[in-house]
């Protein structure tokens, strides 16, 4: 590697970044959306989708990301089934965070008052309106902060997937020390400094949002 | 008849909660269920809204039969825009206003303007002194005045049939007074009200026919002045604390 000073390592870690921002966010996203679907379908215990969410939670939170990713990388191509290291990364983070997603929205489903919920269909609202009306809206706000937890724990999982070669921040300082031992402090201060560039400001904003949505006093 | 219960049973598990239920329900009256606690009393009028799917027996609106087997959610959704229910626990939606609370059901359950239900809600709270809670969420306001929002929000679907469960048993006797005095108006007013209550003094003044019941049966159907000075049965009697006659016991 043809790096002379630490200076020229920060636009190496701004790439790294961007591609641990990229591959965060849109893990999340989906994550979230998976989360809320099957914690919806657990809710509603729909007969066959309720097991299949049941086994799929067990399994991806109970395997370590680093096989799973391995797995989806290594082991779908012998099926013919080839993903690049980007998509590859996002399916499997969307899945893990889509498990514990699913773990935490249900939980605030949970806490909705049964009375609630009753009086509701009382009133003859549909099931669909209960969903988009009174369960999300609560559930959401009473999981914000488990929301959150699951959201800063995706975007440092991407580093996991190092071993599949995506070029997000740890990948790319193991590449670096390998290359130029000398460099190491160097580059695990600039390894600490992106983290906490991306997961701070992260971090502020799911507060603002939570002080945002969040109504004290539950069913009081 | 504005509301019928013929034969009805219902039974949670090998417990029978209600047993061969005979009832009728005149259009614009006031009928009070009292009884012990775990008697049905609740669980009767959860029948009446479908809310519990009852074993056998049939109920009847005016003519028609609301409970039919196998009947779906379609069904009673119908029927449920024409019997409102209050409960215990006021079950506000805590992350709405109070305005929101009640225009809810009638956007979304009866397809009503926005326009329309506001101004019916607005009307509504006039009446029960709570205009200036409109934008209050519920955590702000006190057990009566959610209780009374609660009700607004049944009349803003304009039902023919309220059923009211225990909607005092949460508070404390300044709020029972109000929340009773706007069940009170309402009366006269076409609407058939059906209230279970521990309320004597309120069942006294305002019930035009009085169901008594025990142990999931009922005992006595009389008018208020009977039940409270003459009741019939030993049951009513125990419940009342009145002595009991030994003419009548037989």
């Amino acid at each position: 590697m043809d790096t002379d000073s630490v200076f020229d390592l920060i636009p190496i870690f701004a790439r790294a970044s961007a591609v641990t921002v990229w591959i965060a966010t849109t893990s999340i996203f989906f994550a979230f959306t998976i989360g809320l679907l099957f914690s919806i379908a657990l809710f509603f215990k729909t007969p066959v989708l309720k097991s299949i969410v049941h086994a799929y939670v067990a399994f991806f939170r109970n395997t370590p990301s680093l096989i799973q990713a391995y797995f989806v990388f290594y082991g779908l191509p012998k099926v013919s089934v080839q993903f690049n290291s980007y998509t590859c990364s996002i399916i499997v983070l969307s899945l893990i965070g889509g498990a514990y997603m699913s773990k935490a929205i249900y939980s605030g489903i949970k806490a909705i008052s049964t009375n609630q919920l009753e009086i509701a269909r009382a009133m003859g609202l549909s099931k669909f309106n209960m969903v988009v009306h009174l369960i999300v809206p609560q559930a959401l706000s009473i999981s914000i902060a488990a929301i959150t937890n699951n959201s800063i724990f995706l975007t440092k999982e991407v580093s996991a997937m190092k071993i599949i070669l995506l070029p997000e921040i740890v990948y790319q300082a193991f590449a670096i020390i390998g290359l130029r031992t000398d460099l190491t402090i160097p580059v695990a201060v600039l390894t600490v400094a992106s983290y906490l560039l991306i997961l701070l400001p992260m971090s502020y904003l799911f507060s603002r949002l939570e002080r945002k949505i969040r109504f004290a006093e539950f069913g009081g | 008849m504005h509301l019928t219960i013929r034969n009805l049973k219902k039974s949670f598990h090998s417990n029978v909660v209600l047993d061969d239920i005979n009832l009728d329900i005149k259009q614009g009256e006031v009928t009070v269920i009292m009884g012990r606690s775990g008697c049905g009393k609740s669980t009767l009028l959860r029948c009446m809204n479908g809310l519990e799917q009852i074993d056998a027996g049939e109920i009847y609106l005016h003519d028609t039969l609301i409970t039919k087997r196998g009947s779906n959610d379609a069904h009673w959704v119908d029927i449920r825009k024409r019997i409102g229910m209050v409960s215990q626990s006021y079950d506000l939606f805590p992350h709405m206003n109070v305005l929101k609370n009640m225009i809810l059901g009638p956007m979304k359950v009866e397809k009503r303007s926005k326009k329309e239900a506001v101004q019916d809600a607005v009307r509504l709270l006039e009446r029960v002194g709570l205009s200036d809670k409109i934008t209050a969420y519920p955590r702000e306001l006190s057990g009566g005045q959610k209780q009374r929002v609660a009700i607004c929000r049944a009349l803003c679907m304009h039902p023919e049939i309220i059923l009211f469960d225990e909607v005092t048993a949460a508070l404390d006797p300044a709020m029972v007074r109000e929340v009773l005095d706007v069940i009170r108006s309402l009366q006269n007013q076409g609407l058939t009200l059906i209230v279970v209550t521990h309320e004597m003094e309120f069942a006294e003044k305002v019930a035009d026919q009085i169901v008594f019941m025990d142990n999931g049966k009922i005992v006595e159907i009389s008018t208020p002045r009977q039940f409270f000075y003459s009741p019939q049965t030993v049951e009513a009697r125990r419940f009342l604390n009145l002595p009991i006659d030994d003419a009548i016991l037989k």
